[in-house]
């Protein structure tokens, strides 16, 4: 089932000032596929992602738009639809599995939840499902540990455990928040693979938020790149590192180290980090930009297709004024 | 507490007493506070009844204009007698907190200091006898010994050190490892100095916050041992010995009981109010209780 | 589990129960005056007589040991005031009377606490969290022996509802159980909430938002257990407080409970029972705390593994 999110942004009221996170954010996901969002911290890929599912603590955060989803849409329907949706038809991983796990309560609580709220079914049967599920995340005598308590595992056999459990209702898609970022590089690809079979297995779409634009290139079918809370540039992966349509992105790829190259001095983005309090005019990443000309600090930011599937929001770009 | 407060020293208090005074129920329980210790403090002044001089024949009377909390049933004038056991209230209040600030701070730096075995023993008594109701002991000292407001004083403030020296203990413990500590042990200052110097002018602010959170459990110790009858003897009063008389007295006469019972407990809600509101603004960070 | 509990007793036990009978024992042994100072003029003879009739006079660290020893089973004398009764007695005739009175006080303070503070974190920073946050204060400061009369003054003198005292009828309860209670209900109101709301802003709860649990389900089922356990702590001091607190309810009350004894004792000058009421109370206190710690690690998946 595709997901439409149309002009989704994400505001915090806080005492006397307004953080914008998310801003007037479009993106849709098709039956299968797997969308990246790649940013860096700030950038309000994880505010976007909570958002989907109405998780963000609602007095402060004011979430405006659409996210089309079936026939509901997840920003304005009732409170019981979304909770219908949560952990069933849409499922959420997170970031650091030992902290998301609820300490108190065995893994065979934890897993079988999901189905025992949304589907009536007995205990034996929710067990049941929830140790195959296990067994198919890689961990060894499901039905053994499965009755421990999460600190008795490794963080990389707990994000596992974390993807059965967000997998056990079979759901159409999945938010994986960067959920491999706290584990060691050889346990990040196994999680990946294993993600990967499991999304061709269910035929679930992903969307996967990272910062790690080399997991990107390995793992995802489309991309979008994020900065101060807007896409700056969308397009197929292969479209993105070929034919880079933004400085930012130009910028990431060149940050990331090279093992064949040799340097002296690591690539970095000058400037200082966006500061989400503050208006904002033109292009967030112009002050920043070794490209920026005044133009750039009052442009309109639009995405716009300068390749098939590719867009940018690059207004020079856009007029061919610069290539990268 | 970070250790921030040597440099920032005047502006820490100073953002601390901006806050302290935000707090509404703080500020109003130190305005009340104040005016109770006033109007104790100016008794002699604010009365012409002595606490002691009895009139029997006229007996329990109601509130009324020549007395304003009314009479007991030996004719004793009760607004009288509360101000006077408030002064008695309020300096076992003050004297015993002392006592136990000073064992505990003792206690406290001795161990958060010398660690190991010795903070290991130290604060296993500490956390046996925070389980043991000690207030047995002091009943049966009271009993036994003199009762003499001295040993009231003592007996009193060794019942509620306990929390003082866990909180030192910690505070201690968090700066002996900060490097100007090994300074100061590097240029040769003998320990002692180093604690007296360098350790304690940096936990004033929690000693202060629990130091005021003490007095009020301390008050009520008071009037607990009183209302038992073990605690300051006739005829001097304490507001603990008006509310055991007034419960006596309360199917006729519910004034006696009401008023010093009210006084009570609005004394206690001020200190209360006025340690929180003090342990909110030094320590904003530190969770509600 | 068997070697943690042997290792409570005795590396815990039994050295806190001999230091206590030992600090109590000096203590009023080197009173001035002995258990009959306070009696009218008895003759040099009498005195002398009653004196080696219990032991009193012979030397102090005999009496100790001899104490010690009758100690082990559970022999504590006679009772100096009521003679032909002996302490053992009279402690099991009167705590079964304070134990049920101290139950239902603790049974009040951890429903009525826990709950308001459930209601209290619900929704923090509402009328509904001040409301029950300052009503909850008023019990911490509105002493047991002020709300204890206050309580009759208002339900059994001018409404008439309850006895003025007594422990016969069941509504006798009521009364002394609420004013005991009350002040336990204020902690732990405040211990509930605290703990409450710094639980419920842990990642493993926006976990089981994200499974479409509901609001109930997540505070009773997740929330709850982690945040217990602060509560839990506070049962230990809480139990010695409702020790403390008996002595004055059972007096204003007129309950024939340990603590009402106790302080008649300590008033008498009864040595034995003095001690005995002191080292059975100790006794009562370390059982009670060990059992929490086992509760608390138990409820604790990390230190149960520890345990085993």
């Amino acid at each position: 089932m595709p997901l439409d999110i149309k002009n989704i942004s994400a505001s915090f009221h806080l005492r006397g000032s307004v953080v914008h996170a998310v801003r007037d954010i479009s993106l849709s996901i098709s039956q299968g596929e797997t969308v990246g969002i790649v940013g860096e911290s700030g950038s309000g890929k994880t505010v976007l992602s909570l958002s989907l599912l109405r998780l963000l603590p609602s007095p402060p955060a004011v979430v405006k738009g659409k996210a089309l989803f079936d026939s509901f849409d997840l920003v304005n329907c009732p409170d019981r639809v979304i909770r219908s949706i949560r952990g069933n038809r849409i499922s959420m991983i997170f970031q650091d599995p030992l902290s998301s796990f609820n300490p108190y309560l065995r893994l065979s609580d934890q897993l079988t939840e999901p189905l025992l709220c949304h589907q009536s079914i007995s205990r034996k049967e929710a067990l049941q499902i929830a140790t195959d599920m296990l067994s198919q995340t890689g961990i060894k005598e499901p039905h053994k540990k499965i009755h421990c308590f999460p600190h008795q595992f490794s963080g990389g056999m707990l994000q596992r455990a974390m993807i059965a459990m967000a997998l056990v209702t079979k759901p159409g898609i999945l938010i994986a928040d960067e959920p491999t970022t706290a584990l060691d590089v050889t346990t990040q690809a196994q999680i990946l693979s294993l993600m990967k079979t499991l999304q061709q297995k269910y035929s679930m779409s992903i969307i996967f938020i990272t910062h790690n634009l080399g997991i990107v290139a390995g793992f995802c079918d489309k991309v979008h790149v994020m900065y101060a809370g807007m896409i700056l540039e969308s397009a197929e992966t292969v479209s993105l590192f070929k034919n880079t349509s933004h400085p930012y992105t130009k910028a990431l790829i060149r940050s990331v180290p090279s093992l064949h190259a040799t340097v002296d001095k690591l690539y970095v983005i000058g400037g200082p980090p966006y500061d989400p309090s503050q208006p904002l005019k033109g292009c967030p990443f112009a002050p920043r930009c070794e490209f920026s000309v005044a133009e750039c600090f009052e442009e309109k930011m639009e995405l716009t297709e300068v390749a098939p599937n590719h867009f940018t929001c690059c207004s020079r770009i856009k007029k061919g004024e610069i290539s990268l | 507490m970070k250790t921030k407060s040597i440099n920032a020293g005047n502006s820490l208090w100073r953002e601390g007493m901006q806050r302290f005074l935000h707090n509404r129920l703080a500020v109003s329980g130190l305005v009340f506070l104040l005016f109770m210790i006033t109007l104790c403090i100016a008794a002699p002044l604010l009365t012409s009844y002595s606490y002691e001089s009895q009139k029997l024949s006229s007996g329990a009377t109601s509130p009324g204009a020549s007395h304003l909390m009314g009479t007991d049933v030996l004719g004793r004038d009760l607004f009288t007698r509360v101000l006077y056991g408030g002064r008695v209230s309020f300096s076992v209040g003050l004297c015993a907190t002392l006592v136990s600030v000073v064992i505990g701070v003792c206690w406290g730096s001795v161990a958060g200091w010398c660690g190991g075995k010795v903070d290991s023993v130290m604060m296993r008594i500490v956390d046996i006898a925070y389980a043991f109701p000690f207030t047995i002991f002091v009943i049966i000292l009271m009993v036994f010994f003199q009762r003499s407001l001295l040993l009231l004083f003592m007996a009193i403030g060794a019942v509620e050190w306990l929390t003082m020296a866990r909180i030192v203990r910690s505070q201690v413990m968090a700066l002996r490892h900060q490097e100007f500590i090994d300074a100061a042990i590097g240029l040769g200052l003998s320990h002692p100095k180093i604690i007296l110097r360098h350790i304690l002018p940096n936990i004033t602010g929690p000693v202060i916050v629990y130091a005021t959170l003490t007095i009020p459990a301390i008050m009520l110790l008071e009037a607990f041992l009183s209302f038992l009858g073990l605690g300051v003897q006739p005829p001097a009063s304490s507001w603990g010995i008006l509310i055991r008389e007034g419960t006596e007295a309360m199917e006729e006469y519910p004034w006696l009981l009401l008023f010093p019972g009210a006084i009570l407990s609005l004394t206690l809600f001020s200190l209360n109010f006025i340690g929180d509101g003090l342990r909110d603004a030094l320590d904003p960070k530190s969770s509600r209780e | 589990m068997i070697r943690f509990i042997a290792r409570r007793i005795f590396l815990e036990t039994i050295p806190a129960l001999l230091v206590i009978a030992t600090i109590t024992f000096f203590l009023i042994r080197l009173a001035p005056g002995g258990p009959f100072s306070t009696e009218k003029s008895i003759s040099v003879e009498v005195l002398n007589q009653l004196n080696s009739h219990y032991g009193l006079d012979k030397p102090l660290l005999t009496q100790y040991f001899l104490y010690l020893s009758k100690m082990l089973t559970i022999d504590f004398g006679p009772s100096f005031k009521y003679p032909g009764r002996t302490v053992t007695e009279l402690i099991a005739e009167s705590f079964p009377v304070s134990l049920e009175l101290g139950l239902y006080a603790l049974i009040i303070a951890l429903v009525l606490g826990i709950l308001s503070g459930m209601i209290a974190a619900s929704k923090p920073s509402s009328i509904r969290d001040y409301l029950t946050m300052s009503v909850s204060m008023t019990g911490i400061c509105i002493p047991s022996f002020v709300l204890g009369p206050l309580l009759v003054l208002i339900f059994s003198l001018k409404l008439g509802l309850f006895n003025v005292s007594g422990w016969n009828t069941a509504s006798d309860r009521i009364l002394p159980a609420l004013s005991l209670g009350m002040v336990y209900v204020a902690y732990i109101s405040r211990l509930t909430r605290g703990s409450l709301l710094e639980t419920m802003v842990q990642d493993y709860i926006r976990t089981a938002r994200a499974k479409g649990l509901s609001e109930k389900i997540i505070i009773f089922r997740h929330a709850l257990r982690g945040a217990i356990l602060p509560v839990l702590s506070f049962l230990g001091p809480a139990a010695a407080g409702l020790i403390t607190g008996s002595f004055v309810i059972e007096t204003i009350f007129s309950i024939p409970g340990l603590g009402r004894f106790f302080v008649t004792a300590a008033f008498n000058r009864d040595y034995t029972m003095i001690m005995g009421t002191v080292v059975f109370y100790a006794l009562i206190m370390i059982f009670f705390n060990t059992i929490v710690d086992i509760l608390i690690a138990f409820l604790n998946p990390r230190l149960r593994s520890t345990l085993k």
